[in-house]
């Protein structure tokens, strides 16, 4: 499960995020949830794109139902785990957070966690493969296929192998303060 | 705010890794005397006698060795036929072979500094290198286990 920090940025931009939300019970004054509406009051039954932190405290509170959104639908995860290293994620940026969030909300979203897991164990592979032999000229198109989270662990791993040559080849270098002893 | 905190602990840059990995005690051949023990912060060592083998951490064992006041002698699990058994291990068998935790760094400090002192180095890191080659492309092949896992863990640290 998602590692719950109250002070995660990432964390606290996703949960804003919006996911399609069915209502139980009328809820009055809160007609401007929905902005195709021109009623006060969101009916019973009413399908509205809320935010996940608000879609938490309604399901938690039994007023309704989360659905499942767009990018989550059965086609679209099909399509993903057919061959995972060839869809784009560039539309979904932020589709683990997003799905993390969703699942442990619980209420039939669950299933979520494991359809994540089939596509980001062959999707990370290829990244630590493709690490190795990254271009920055050429390989640009690659990079914007990636998931933001896929991208921050692409350019570590890129990073870290350029400083692990440059480790091995030695030669001089500035010396800095190591981090534990920096204040 | 917190998380920031525990990024930066975690993510030691190699040279501290190197500078960790010389804590690892060594066997050197002093050709130097000396009449009391050498008392560090993390022990006490000595005292030398030429041609006496002696253990002494790899930050001493490299420093006497660029005033060319020791020989270094290479660990067990550095000898071109255990080097040699061990790249067959991790190339036959899934399992990781029983390696010092910091070997890489540990491998590097011997041969950058004492290389005059073994008969081939250059063999030696050539299987070293191999050693790491495979045992990284095992780890990025095990990534396919992740697919049968029932959760999802994502902990951000960039």
């Amino acid at each position: 499960m998602l590692t719950q920090d109250f002070y995660s940025i990432d964390q606290f931009l996703v949960s804003q995020q919006t996911v399609p939300f069915k209502f139980f019970q009328p809820a009055e004054s809160v007609g401007y949830l929905n902005p195709g509406g021109t009623d006060t009051t969101i009916n019973q039954g009413d399908i509205v794109n809320i935010p996940i932190w608000l879609a938490r405290s309604l399901v938690n509170n039994h007023f309704g139902q989360i659905l499942t959104p767009q990018c989550l639908e059965t086609s679209n995860k099909n399509m993903l785990i057919s061959d995972p290293t060839a869809c784009s994620l560039s539309e979904v940026p932020n589709i683990y957070e997003y799905g993390i969030q969703l699942a442990s909300i619980g209420s039939g979203m669950e299933d979520h966690r494991a359809f994540l897991t089939q596509i980001w164990g062959p999707r990370f592979q290829e990244i630590l493969t493709k690490s190795h032999t990254y271009n920055r000229e050429l390989d640009r198109s690659q990079i914007s296929r990636l998931s933001e989270l896929e991208k921050k662990i692409f350019a570590g791993s890129t990073d870290a192998i350029q400083q692990l040559e440059d480790w091995h080849a030695g030669g001089t270098e500035q010396l800095k303060a190591s981090k534990l002893a920096q204040t | 705010m917190i998380n920031q905190e525990r990024q930066e602990f975690e993510q030691l840059s190699f040279p501290e890794i190197e500078f960790l990995a010389e804590e690892e005690i060594v066997d050197i051949i002093p050709s130097i005397r000396t009449e009391e023990e050498v008392d560090v912060v993390t022990g006490r060592y000595g005292p030398f006698r030429p041609g006496e083998q002696t253990q002494v951490p790899l930050w001493m064992a490299s420093l006497l060795r660029k005033k060319r006041q020791c020989t270094l002698c290479l660990p067990d699990w550095m000898r071109e036929d255990s080097l040699i058994q061990t790249l067959n291990y991790e190339q036959t068998q899934g399992q990781f072979s029983a390696l010092p935790f910091r070997y890489s760094e540990i491998a590097k400090l011997l041969l950058d500094t004492g290389s005059e002192d073994f008969q081939n180095s250059q063999k030696l890191r050539s299987l070293i290198h191999d050693i790491e080659l495979t045992r990284k492309t095992k780890l990025e092949a095990s990534i396919k286990q992740i697919e049968r896992a029932e959760e999802l863990r994502v902990v951000c640290h960039f």
